[in-house]
């Protein structure tokens, strides 16, 4: 419900935030990011590189710092992310990729995981080249022991 | 102005299907080989064992038990015996030669 | 949260995993809980309201065993002083509680009873991390107890009446009864 007042409000933008962006090859988010299974909060720097030009494919690389009541979270991810309907104001985006967790505390053996993580999520454009977004992740662990986890994040995206 | 991508659901629905087979498939790091300090473990339980004309079931400390089904199991079995052997030697007089450090 | 939400989240978190960890339960004082199958393993939680619970878990063994056991508190800044101890109390055990151990105990001994004592003093604290739930855990170290068959009480208390969470976990083989956890997901969790 909240994203779709937020969708209408952003229809309800000047014509010229609505407009298409150029197609800028890098984009960064900055990316407000909460973890639900191994709670913590934080903060989680996204880079996109277009590739080939002007489709949906992106590649994604986001590390990222956040802190919860029992350890500090270091994830580091790297994959695909495809962004449609470039040029609208609202923007599906989908990814999938490999994500290096690293967890630790002062006084313990920190944990190091390997994971599969994918993504979805939609962003909104503000103007040409800025744009916000919400996006949310499922990640199952392969290696450093089983698991899974969900994360929601803000996106706070800037064409560069 | 770019060309909105012609079939978007397409790609989605790759890239779903690719999530989900990967997520149906979480990865097994394989067997562990059994812990020096279970073999020892093992060894002095049976040793005990064998004392009192009793047999205790170790299944899962033996080579092909349950503790050895992946790197977490195989690190909590190796400190639980290690520490199992311990607290024998503290606590339980007489022990058989094979509890011996 | 809402039950709704909570069972979704814990079903998202739980499905591809349910047949690789320890059985959850969750204890309440003053009334013990029962394991009827003491072949595969558990982790049971329990919560310290007042510092004064004993929480006491029966087990039955039919033959002679061995297998591993561990209490566990939440590796947070304010349980930092919170170490619960546990004792495994029987009548065909080899331990003998020291008269220190002894004289802690929550509850008396049974005539007869053996018992193997543990009452969180360890330092430094093991810690460990529990790739399920993606937390950290101060741990009274795990010890591979080997029990004489016959039937057995865990008990679990707090020596310095601290408040907060903790658990115990026994066993290593695969349980799967995830079916409690839906119901009590926020014990497991926060």
């Amino acid at each position: 419900m909240r994203i779709s007042l937020m969708a209408l409000g952003l229809l309800a933008l000047p014509a010229s935030a609505r407009e298409p962006s150029a197609p800028g090859r890098l984009e960064l988010f900055i990316a407000p990011e909460v973890t639900l299974v191994g709670l913590s909060a934080g903060v989680r720097p996204e880079l996109l590189v277009r590739l080939g030009g002007e489709g949906p494919h992106r590649l994604r690389l986001a590390p990222g710092l956040l802190v919860g009541p029992e350890f500090t979270y270091v994830p580091v991810a790297l994959g695909y992310r495809a962004s449609f309907r470039d040029g609208q104001v609202v923007r599906p985006l989908v990814g999938a990729g490999l994500e290096y967790q690293y967890r630790f505390v002062s006084d313990g053996e920190p944990a190091r995981q390997l994971a599969f993580y994918l993504e979805a999520g939609a962003t909104f454009a503000v103007s040409s080249r800025l744009s916000v977004g919400l996006a949310g992740s499922a990640d199952v662990t392969f290696r450093g022991g089983p698991g899974a986890g969900l994360g929601v994040r803000a996106l706070v995206g800037w064409m560069l | 102005m770019s060309e909105p991508s012609k079939s978007p659901w397409r790609h989605a629905l790759a890239l779903g299907g690719l999530g989900l087979s990967l997520l149906g498939g979480t990865g097994c790091e394989g067997r562990q080989p059994q812990s020096a300090s279970c073999q020892k473990f093992v060894a002095c339980v049976n040793a005990l064992d064998e004392a009192r004309g009793s047999r205790t079931n170790l299944a899962r400390f033996e080579p092909e038990g349950a503790c050895w089904g992946s790197p977490e199991g195989a690190k909590l079995c190796g400190d639980a015996c290690e520490r199992g052997v311990g607290v024998m030697r503290e606590r339980m007089p007489e022990l058989p030669g094979a509890c011996a450090p | 949260m809402s039950t709704r939400l909570r069972s979704l989240l814990a079903l998202a978190v739980l499905l591809p995993i349910i047949a690789r960890a320890h059985s959850p339960s969750v204890l309440s004082p003053g009334v013990p809980t029962v394991i009827e199958d003491t072949s595969i393993s558990y982790a049971l939680y329990g919560v310290f309201e007042t510092g004064d619970e004993v929480f006491r878990v029966k087990v039955s063994f039919p033959e002679d065993f061995a297998l591993p056991v561990e209490l566990f508190v939440p590796h947070r800044e304010e349980l930092k002083e919170h170490r619960p101890a546990f004792a495994l109390v029987g009548p065909g055990l080899f331990f003998t509680p020291t008269a220190e151990e002894r004289a802690a105990l929550p509850l008396p001994l049974p005539e007869g009873a053996g018992a193997y004592v543990d009452l969180n003093r360890v330092s430094p604290r093991p810690v460990f991390y529990e790739t399920f739930t993606r937390r950290f855990f101060w741990s009274t170290g795990v010890v591979a107890l080997v029990v004489p068959k016959g039937d057995y009480e865990f008990w679990m208390w707090s020596p310095h009446k601290t408040r907060g969470k903790f658990g115990i976990g026994f066993g290593v083989e695969e349980g799967g009864d995830f079916s409690r956890a839906f119901e009590d997901w926020s014990v497991y969790a926060y």
